[in-house]
């Protein structure tokens, strides 16, 4: 566990958003790409915020929760019935500032920032820019094939 | 960082039947998946050259997912735009024993005015840190040949060069916008604007017509490439390859002609290793080399002979 890197398990992808995305588009991204947020990118692909699917919750219907305290997170419903909430702009819900990783940081330490900052995304950069994302899924796959490896 | 466009990527699943006929019952012997489209193609061979690639195009559910998953596991990054239709799946029938290749292709989701604007800014993010652009293959519903020189436009407005493969109405488009290398598909071609194919003669009229917009043309065609820029003219054999081989000779040519611009090759060794990329490629099962070793191993059989 100690060798692997960020590099070695981050998704090389680099769908992001921009600031004056709508809402709605990123509505529509969360639901075909099934991911629950997405970094936010100036032109140059640096990465200026990030959009999580709470922000947009949070936008369209600050109390959706159903009768068992669950939150709906069936994005393609909500982007259809976004109305006024869709013309709002990715700026205005996302979080500025937000936390981003670099390719040398090793999985422990990948770990802890995840579990106490309560994230499941995080853009991967390298001098700012955006070079991909890495999710929880994708610890919990080098975790476990650590463990195959060492049982 | 080289950057490729596959504006309509698709999944290509190519079916082995001994034996084949139409209109009646057939056993597959063999079927494999692969990622495809042209722009994936050659991006895949750069990256088994060793290039840092970022891979685009417009990619929809289903197989849009298996082609980016293919080309992140083999290292590649992806910045495809998301569209809602779904990508399209190619298939070839391969039959060893008549010796045919049979392909049926789709012709790729709709794609929407949005879509095109998406994929615009990702484009221009991302011409700020290419070195090369290679744009390649067919185009999906709703996506003109002039959103393809626009592309092209784009790129070499901040001095990045593009190599442009694609059929005749992307060229024609195109070609204003002065790509650096430009190749006509003419897979199934037996004429080009105006020019018989079956002729040398007039294959090499074509490349020198390319060329006076192009910065070099290249046309292969007839087991001949012909590869000429406005001061220089040249011949390049290429074997007859395998089945396999023949889907993705273009795909080769390229990818090593792209490595070869790249590393400051004069227009003959730009031919030369671009020849030996395609008997690489054509000597692999899968139709692609996988190495830097496999292309210089095949350096050796390429003659590239000057043309008056």
């Amino acid at each position: 566990m100690p060798d692997r890197h960020v590099r070695d398990i981050m998704t090389r992808d680099l769908t992001a958003l921009s600031r004056d995305t709508a809402l709605r588009e990123a509505a529509r991204l969360f639901s075909m790409l099934r991911v629950t947020g997405l970094p936010v990118v100036d032109e140059h692909f640096k990465v200026i915020g990030f959009l999580s699917e709470a922000d947009i919750i949070s936008a369209v219907a600050p109390r959706s929760r159903d009768r068992s305290g669950i939150f709906v997170m069936d994005f393609g419903e909500i982007a259809r019935k976004m109305g006024a909430a869709g013309e709002a702009r990715v700026a205005d819900y996302m979080t500025e500032h937000a936390l981003t990783v670099t390719e040398d940081v090793d999985l422990l330490g990948l770990s802890e920032t995840m579990l106490t900052e309560g994230i499941k995304v995080l853009p991967v950069v390298r001098d700012g820019m955006l070079i991909g994302t890495v999710n929880r899924a994708d610890v919990c796959r080098a975790l476990m094939e650590d463990r195959w490896e060492s049982s | 960082m080289i950057l490729t466009v596959t504006l309509n990527p698709s999944v290509d699943k190519v079916f082995e039947v001994p034996s084949f006929g139409l209109g009646r019952f057939n056993q597959v012997e063999s079927i494999e998946t692969q990622p495809g489209g042209k722009g994936v193609n050659v991006g895949l061979m750069l990256r088994a050259l060793g290039h840092e690639v970022v891979a685009m195009g417009f990619a929809g559910d289903g197989p849009g997912r298996f082609v980016q998953n293919a080309l992140r596991d083999a290292g590649i990054t992806t910045a495809f735009t998301v569209v809602n239709g779904k990508t399209r799946t190619n298939y070839a029938i391969i039959d060893p024993d008549a010796g045919t290749l049979t392909q049926v292709h789709q012709t790729g989701p709709e794609i929407s005015p949005d879509d095109l604007a998406a994929f615009r800014t990702t484009y221009e993010r991302l011409l700020g840190t290419a070195e090369h652009v290679v744009i390649a293959g067919s185009l999906p519903p709703g996506v003109e040949p002039t959103f393809c020189a626009e592309l092209v436009r784009l790129a070499t407005a901040r001095d990045v060069r593009v190599t442009l493969n694609a059929r005749e109405p992307i060229m024609a488009a195109s070609l204003p916008a002065r790509p650096f290398l430009a190749e006509p598909d003419l897979r199934n071609r037996e004429s080009y604007d105006g020019f018989d194919l079956t002729d040398h003669d007039e294959r090499l009229a074509l490349a020198r017509t390319l060329a006076e917009s192009a910065g070099s043309a290249v046309v292969n065609a007839e087991h001949e490439v012909l590869l000429v820029s406005a001061d220089e003219a040249y011949a390049i054999s290429v074997p007859t390859c395998g089945l396999r081989g023949r889907i993705r000779l273009d795909d080769a040519l390229i990818a090593g002609m792209v490595d070869a611009m790249i590393a400051g090759g004069a227009l003959a060794e730009i031919g030369r290793e671009g020849v030996a990329g395609a008997l690489a490629a054509a000597g692999s099962p899968t139709g692609q080399f996988t190495s830097r070793a496999d292309v210089e191993g095949c350096l050796a059989r390429v003659e590239v002979v000057p043309v008056a």
